[in-house]
């Protein structure tokens, strides 16, 4: 976009220079991270912002053993042989994450979920799986992160805090970019953020609400009242929203005078009381604005690939997340196939973790069961999740050392550049291993 | 009475889906035995997780124990009855479309999820999403009776297009969301956001103490309406047990959600 | 000693493209290919299939589907509840399990299509931003061969370059960007109206001739110089259009105004059925079916051809890059609805749909469909489709196949729906039966032909060894519904409607030259607009598992 382009200078002597590289700490995916390297370690990352450049920079090769079954070093075939054989012995088995992995190491794992009759979840289910099943009731009007560079003139953020969580979001796409339609960039944008505290984001903001806490739900429904031109009661607005009226009202007619009306979603609304029916307010708030105006919505996905995750697991079962296959074919039910469910309810008996750390974040009785079950987790890190893994692989990290395929927030198909070798194997190649030794033991 | 006693102790789900009171009427116990359920990817024979005794023959099912992990208990049946003499599990009466199912416990989530007809009373509590739609659906519960003598959780009556949905205890938050039709009574406590997107149909606080109505439900007058009167005794009828304070009471009567087309109610008991 | 061949022995052959019109016919097969029969008579083949008494055709072609690529996955996402009581897809040892309902999910829809005889399938519009995204899916869909068509007739590269009058340019991006993608021509939806509907709320293009602001030009200016680009780079299947004012009353004058633009130009209408409206004024009670004038200006010009979007009765989804299509739709139906624009490319809407046989729109646009195949003088021209998902599921062709070969059956459904269409359209009055020869025109023969590929839709030496043995039933429905045999470059790959061999099938693309210094100003013109970096757009080959090139004319 309007970012300058890096005039290249010839790589010094003793070192690599990779442009054009993708970094995917987070959904911005963003693809123009010009890469040195040097002794298999990345020296420098050429616009990555600082969550960026801690990616970068902290990956360095290691001689951790690439295998270790109940803790002691082991090869990778003998951790393949007793992986498969945790997995085919279970009668529910569980493969979770994959957010932070290509779609090629994804489509291997749900492979191997099919052949076990398990139950495939990726973090989606703790994090957007609202927003997809709000998706699921009302639809969605979005675009790619280029039309709001291009086209958007009123932007909205609500219940994120970008500035901290996605750096780089404001300056390549959603308030900075010179584009076709707005070629003033941040001039010719009004910016307004909504949470229930003042971080960082609203200090970027134009307007800034400070909704009451849990009342996101009231203040889209005061939009979507205020949209329809219907008749609403001020007192009550502003003791459920904490926002007088007239503000409300002020920020309507805005969003009615915009040109391309953009509003991206966080956590706040997903995770907070009320969950997929706060999205779902919002979807539709954005739906109803479509008769007056241009207006998209967007999720902020989180880590790199999550939203290949949602493909993958999409394309090749028809939904989305929180997937069983018990029965030999697919079946959906959040709440019923999510991990945190099948963990925390004690169903799970087996699990197969890729690239996440639920030992870290879930539930005390999520957390309780997966110590009670055999499972294999694959990480290029060493996590609360690998150290107490029966089988845990360190692979090599996706985007630094192996290629692959990942899908930015707005569902952009991108292909990493991988930095240095590794002596780890891929999550593909384990997987892959995986998979084979299954389908051998499931003849 | 064909009686299933449940003698398995698994964490893992165990799914009974089919085994109606019509699929079994004429079986011979033996093959009844032989029925294939699943416990989690495994197909198994009803005998291994249950003792079965009994005669199918007058269409009634008595399961005997603890099911809370037993799942689909009675899903899709069209007629006769089934007991369960304890706790069961996610999916009681899925899709059913006539018969009756007592739980003489507590029920899991999706109570009647998407029922067509008949009766499910459930004489503990239950979980989330009584009498609702399955995600994605265009209509939820779209006939039958739905009774619960004791507490919820969130999302019942999801998406109702008709039928009777009774809560004895309390409901949590967005009771009668995006309701076509229906009704919905909570003798109890409700969460909050009641009837949010609600189209039409009625749903009754009845609790004494509601949480505030979503600013887009407008209050037209305060009376005693005689539906609910004939609500009542409905359910008096079905042996479901009406606090005597409903009876004469007065209701708000607030009409919504008027950011859809909005000819619903929600009725407040207010005395 | 395994003499490497295999042979399909004694049935009864339809090849078109060679005249062979239910022949008593052998033929010979080897490493993937149809060849002569060996010249010494004691060859014996390896493998033999004893087709007498059995009807033999080439693998079935379908030119136009939706059946990947992130407009598909989204509907996939988007509806559980379609496949929640829809046919299960259960896993055995050779296939992956999968959902059906109105948008099958990957592996389910490469089985169901070989399942049916069908080898080859082309998505119909894909933005080549998504490029990526389609190849993936594609390596997931088995069993048949597949190619995408890319989205140009809103990209805002190829409107400047009609603006700036500089059609080389324009001929040097359409043949990079085909190259990039690794697509197969150059797909245009609603010209100008996905653009003005990214400007305005409910956008839209009403006519050919109307401005497109910012950008100066008009719908037919997009079509009249990208089909004569893709005349120059002598791509071997024309440009592919879905016309302005899809499914309005009245939109028949656009539809012949378009087919006239074309000049001499080749040019495919697709889903012509949606295109063929009498009446006007945006009033639905006006409805009428003008299908008889325009396949009557398709005769007269052997330039232009059509693939019908028939409709079928039920539930389905609607997927379109029409963007402001989709909008109207969801608003019609009250439907949920999604809609996603591409940056510098296109848009997309999706709403389910249903289908009634007691709606007069729903009856006149099924009869319309049929009109169309019944009227037309030249089967070569005019393929069969659903435009699936959206008039109907591809499994819906068996059904199709009866309607246009069975009369009695076809009144007997006429009857059935609104009575309006006996006299809004001439159906009633058609008597015309389709044989097994203009049946298999229609599904492998024509579209081969139209789409340009040399070694699809025929039997003889050269061709692909795809190849479909059908038992004969008068029910055509059932005969179908469910081949006897699938072979699918050369290998048996369904055998009694199960899958033996899941193989990947071949990805078909063009590469057609171009002038390079064209990719300095496409690099530039990325810098200044798109969200993606210039060389991280393209698809390198490397990419692909198991590529073809279709070379150009």
């Amino acid at each position: 976009m309007s970012t300058p382009v890096a005039t290249t200078k010839p790589a010094e002597p003793g070192t690599t220079l990779i442009e054009d590289s993708t970094c995917t700490f987070c959904g911005c995916v963003c693809d123009d991270i010009d890469i040195t390297v040097k002794d298999n370690h990345i020296v420098d990352a050429k616009r990555a912002c600082v969550l960026g450049k801690a990616w970068f920079y902290n990956h360095h090769a290691d001689d951790r053993p690439s295998c270790l079954i109940e803790g002691q070093p082991a090869s990778v075939e003998a951790g393949v042989e007793r992986a498969a054989r945790i997995l085919t012995d279970a009668k529910y088995p569980i493969i979770y994450g994959l957010s932070d992995t290509t779609s090629e190491a994804q489509r291997v794992a749900v492979g191997i979920g099919d052949t076990i009759g398990g139950t495939v979840d990726t973090t989606t289910s703790v994090c957007h799986g609202p927003s997809g099943m709000a998706f699921q009731g009302v639809g969605e009007v979005t675009c790619t992160l280029g039309e709001i560079a291009n086209r958007g003139d009123l932007i909205i953020f609500w219940g994120g805090n970008p500035a901290e969580s996605h750096p780089r979001h404001f300056t390549k796409y959603s308030l900075m970019p010179k584009g076709m339609f707005v070629p003033n960039g941040r001039k010719d944008r009004t910016a307004v953020g909504v949470d229930v505290r003042k971080t960082k984001t609203a200090k970027a903001m134009d307007l800034f609400f400070q909704i009451k806490p849990r009342a996101d739900f009231e203040a889209l429904w005061t939009l979507r009242a205020l949209a329809k031109g219907i008749d609403i009661d001020p007192e009550q607005v502003k003791s459920d929203t904490g926002i007088e009226l007239a503000r409300w009202q002020d920020l309507m007619d805005r969003m009615k005078a915009a040109k391309f009306g953009v509003i991206l979603f966080g956590m706040g609304l997903t995770m907070t009381r009320g969950k997929h029916l706060n999205s779902e307010a919002l979807l539709c708030l954005v739906r109803d604005m479509n008769a007056y105006t241009r207006f998209v919505a967007k999720p902020m996905r989180g880590h790199g690939n999550v939203t290949g995750a949602d493909n993958v697991v999409t394309w090749q079962t028809g939904y989305p997340f929180g997937v069983n296959m018990s029965r030999g074919y697919p079946r959906f039910n959040p709440g019923e196939y999510t991990t945190s469910d099948t963990l925390a309810r004690g169903e799970a008996d087996a699990a197969l973790l890729i690239a996440c750390d639920p030992m870290a974040n879930f539930s005390q009785p999520a957390r309780e069961r997966l110590m009670a079950i055999p499972y294999i987790a694959l990480d290029p890190k060493d996590t609360p999740t690998t150290r107490a893994a029966t089988v845990a692989f360190t692979t090599a990290t996706y985007g630094i050392n192996t290629p692959g395929t990942v899908y930015r927030m707005d569902d952009v198909p991108i292909f990493l550049r991988p930095a240095f070798p590794s002596s780890h194997p891929s999550d593909f190649d384990v997987l892959s291993a995986i998979q084979r030794r299954v389908t051998e033991l499931k003849k | 009475m064909l009686t299933l006693r449940y003698k398995a102790e698994t964490p893992i789900p165990v799914e009974v889906e089919g085994l109606t009171p019509s699929a079994v009427r004429t079986m011979p116990l033996a093959e009844i035995e032989r029925f294939e359920i699943f416990h989690g990817n495994r197909k198994r024979p009803l005998a291994e997780f249950f003792d079965v005794s009994g005669d199918p023959s007058d269409a009634r099912l008595e399961f005997e124990g603890s099911l809370s992990g037993v799942h689909w208990i009675g899903a899709q049946m069209s007629e006769g009855e089934v007991h369960i003499r304890g706790d069961a599990g996610r999916h009681v009466g899925s899709e059913m479309t006539g018969g009756t199912i007592h739980v003489h416990g507590n029920a899991s989530d999706w109570v009647g999820g998407e029922m067509h007809g008949g009766l499910i009373h459930v004489h503990g509590h239950a979980g989330h999403l009584v009498g609702s739609a399955y995600r994605g659906s265009r209509l939820g519960m779209t006939g039958g009776t739905i009774l619960v003598d004791g507490s919820v959780g969130n999302e019942v009556g999801l998406t109702l297009r008709r039928g009777l949905v009774a809560i004895g205890g309390n409901c949590g938050d967005f009771v009668g969301a995006n309701m076509i039709a229906g009704t919905v009574l909570v003798f109890g406590e409700s969460g909050n956001r009641p009837a949010a997107g609600m189209r039409r149909g009625t749903v009754g606080l009845l609790g004494g103490h509601p949480p505030a109505l979503l600013v887009t439900f407008r209050k037209t007058c305060v009376c005693k309406p005689p539906v609910l009167r004939l609500a009542l005794a409905h359910l008096q009828s079905l042996n479901f047990l009406v606090p005597d304070d409903c009876w004469d009471a007065d209701y708000g009567v607030y009409n919504g959600d008027r950011v859809t087309v909005g000819r619903g109610e929600i009725l407040v008991r207010e005395s | 000693m395994s003499s490497g061949f295999f042979k399909v022995a004694g049935g009864t052959v339809y090849d078109p493209v060679h005249g062979i019109n239910g022949e008593r016919r052998d033929i010979w097969i080897r490493d993937g290919k149809i060849v002569d029969a060996p010249p010494a008579p004691d060859v014996r083949p390896d493998k033999t299939i004893d087709a007498s008494g059995l009807v033999v055709m080439p693998g079935g072609v379908d030119m136009h589907c939706h059946i990947a690529g992130p407009k598909v996955n989204s509907a996939r996402k988007m509806r559980p509840e379609d496949k929640r009581k829809a046919e299960k897809v259960v896993r055995t040892a050779g296939t992956r399990s999968g959902t059906m309902g109105s948008v099958p999910s990957t592996f389910a829809t490469g089985y169901k299509y070989a399942g049916m005889g069908y080898t080859t399938a082309f998505d119909a519009a894909i933005p080549p931003l998504a490029a990526r995204h389609v190849h993936e899916e594609f390596e997931d869909t088995p069993c048949i061969d597949k190619g995408f068509f890319v989205l140009m007739g809103n990209n805002h590269f190829v409107m400047q370059s009609i603006q700036r009058k500089e059609p080389e340019r324009l001929r040097s991006f359409i043949a990079w960007l085909l190259g990039a993608a690794k697509g197969y021509t150059p797909k245009i939806v609603n010209p100008g109206g996905v653009e003005v509907w990214k400007q305005l709320p409910s956008g839209n293009v009403h006519g050919l001739d109307e401005n497109v602001e910012h950008f100066g030009v008009t719908a037919r200016q997009i079509i009249e110089q990208v089909a004569r680009a893709v005349e120059e780079l002598r791509l071997p299947h024309s440009v592919h259009l879905h016309c302005n004012n899809l499914g309005m009353p009245g939109n028949w004058r656009t539809t012949l105004e378009t087919m006239k633009t074309f000049g001499d130009s080749r040019g495919h209408l697709s889903h012509i059925q949606f295109h063929s409206y009498g009446g006007g004024d945006a009033d639905e009670t006006t409805f009428n079916s003008k299908a008889k004038e325009l396949v009557e200006y398709v005769d007269a010009h052997p330039n232009l051809t059509v693939d019908v979007g028939q409709v079928l009765f039920g539930e389905t989804t609607t997927m379109t890059a029409d963007g402001p299509l989709g909008y109207y739709l969801s608003n019609a139906f009250k439907s949920k609805w999604f809609s996603s624009d591409t940056e510098m490319e296109s848009g997309c809407g999706i709403a389910p749909i249903e289908y009634k046989n007691t709606s007069l729109v729903h009856s006149l646009q099924w009869a319309i469909g049929l009109e169309w195949y019944l009227l037309a003088k030249d089967p070569w021209r005019v393929v069969m489709s659903t435009d699936h998902p959206n008039g109907g599921s591809f499994l819906a062709y068996p059904q199709i196949i009866q309607l246009l070969m069975d009369r009695t059956y076809r009144h007997d459904m006429l009857k059935q729906v609104h009575p309006a269409v006996l006299e809004r359209s001439t159906l009633g009055d058609l008597t015309r039966e389709y044989s097994l020869y203009e049946i298999c025109i229609i599904t492998r023969s024509g579209p081969a032909r139209i789409l340009g590929l040399p070694n699809k839709g025929h039997l003889g030496p050269g061709a692909d060894a795809d190849i479909t043995i059908y038992t004969p039933n008068d029910d055509k429905t059932k005969m179908f519904e469910m081949p006897r045999a699938v072979i699918k470059s050369g290998v048996l790959i369904v055998d009694q409607g199960e899958i033996r061999e899941p193989l990947t099938g071949k990805l078909l693309y063009v590469a057609p030259e171009y002038d390079r210094g064209i990719e300095s100003d496409v690099a530039d013109w990325f810098e200044k607009y798109y969200s993606i970096r210039f060389r991280n757009y393209q698809v390198p080959l490397e990419y692909l598992h198991g590529a073809e090139e279709i070379p150009t004319t």
